[in-house]
């Protein structure tokens, strides 16, 4: 037994190093992910941001965008007189939006400091009773929601393996513009 | 001497080695991580005084600023806006100096970005190594106006897009023989600035 003793030592020595081994292994990747991940995020909002801050500046509807003199038309019956959601006639392409909802189902592939981003954006009229708890309707309404979802390839955070999706909403009233 | 002793000695000199060579690793990460976290803190500041600064461009309370731009090319940026809601209008400026490094730099690449409201100069010294300035007339477009922009044009400019890179002020070698290596932070926004509104 003394001329396996020997051998049993260094096998027990070398689970113990290899679990280090495996567990530090697991530290450098979740540091290195958590690097990542930080940076990442904070341009995901940011790109966020930059459409729900550009469809803001826009138009509430494309009935009520703005004469040759820059007033702002009005519509006979509101809501019912807004225009459907999605870009109007010849519009496509941020450059030609002229309204808030023109945003709708728009998806790009953005690159920003070399990572792709792949952007959605939807908007939808909502409804609400109590000003906490908005919900989708398919009529028309005075409130138009504009939600931007973003995802990558470096960001993902599911056990499933899929991309982590990162939604922003912004709701805006006909009436507080 | 005993050859089975011989052996153990080697074997365990392999496990020493492994076991420091994990220590650095596992050390030099935590560094990296570290580091990181201190320069996002860095952009952070940063990104919370420029977000309250361009959103403002050409604001006063209960007036209209007519002439909101003074200069803009792709390192300055100097306009016009009621910053602090008092009603008085002041005059600020973010300046990227890329030929001044801060004295107390290590870091060869780091330079200075000013702010300056109404003469008051803040110098930001905190590791920014590039600093671009670029303004659309459209809103969306891809293609931003030439710099500097003519004061004849301040008026078509709807959006501003900032971007910066900072590194941190000390190099961060796997070994002492490596090239000179920095943690950089990247960050880019476009403001759509309520006051820049054509409507």
């Amino acid at each position: 037994m003394s001329g396996y003793s020997e051998v049993l030592y260094v096998i027990f020595a070398m689970v113990i190093v290899s679990t280090m081994a495996l567990n530090a292994n697991r530290v450098i990747q979740v540091n290195n992910v958590s690097m990542i991940e930080g940076q990442l995020e904070g341009q995901v909002i940011a790109y966020a941001q930059d459409i729900i801050e550009e469809s803001r500046a826009l138009a509430f509807d494309e009935e009520t965008t703005y004469d040759a003199s820059g007033n702002s038309l009005v519509p006979v019956y509101i809501p019912s007189g807004f225009s459907s959601l999605g870009p109007d006639g010849s519009e496509s392409g941020r450059t030609s939006f002229d309204d808030f909802d023109d945003f709708d189902e728009y998806t790009e592939t953005v690159n920003i400091n070399g990572n792709d981003y792949d952007v959605s954006v939807n908007v939808d009229y909502v409804i609400t009773s109590n000003f906490t708890d908005y919900t989708v309707t398919g009529s028309k309404s005075t409130l138009k929601r504009i939600t931007v979802n973003l995802e990558s390839d470096f960001l993902n955070k599911n056990q499933a393996g899929n991309n982590t999706n990162y939604n922003f909403s912004f709701i805006r009233s006909y009436y507080a513009d | 001497m005993n050859f089975g002793l011989i052996i153990s000695y080697v074997i365990a000199g392999f496990l020493m080695i492994m076991i420091f060579t994990i220590n650095y690793n596992v050390g030099f990460s935590n560094q990296e991580v570290t580091t990181t976290l201190i320069k996002e803190t860095h952009t952070q500041a940063v990104k919370q005084i420029l977000t309250n600064d361009i959103p403002k461009i050409g604001y006063q309370q209960g007036g209209v600023i007519t002439n909101t731009f003074i200069k803009a090319t792709d390192i300055e940026l100097s306009y016009r806006s009621d910053l602090d809601n008092d009603g008085s209008v002041e005059t600020i400026t973010w300046t990227y100096d890329p030929d001044t490094t801060p004295a107390h730099a290590n870091n060869p690449h780091v330079n200075t970005l000013i702010r300056t409201v109404d003469g008051v100069d803040t110098d930001i010294t905190l590791g920014i190594t590039d600093f671009q300035i670029r303004y659309y007339n459209q809103y969306g477009s891809t293609s931003p106006m030439s710099t500097p922009v003519s004061s004849s044009d301040f008026e078509d400019i709807v959006q501003i897009e900032i971007e910066f890179e900072m590194q941190n002020d000390y190099s961060l070698n796997y070994r002492a023989s490596d090239p000179d290596r920095y943690i950089t932070t990247n960050w880019q926004k476009r403001f759509s600035p309520v006051n820049l509104r054509p409507n």
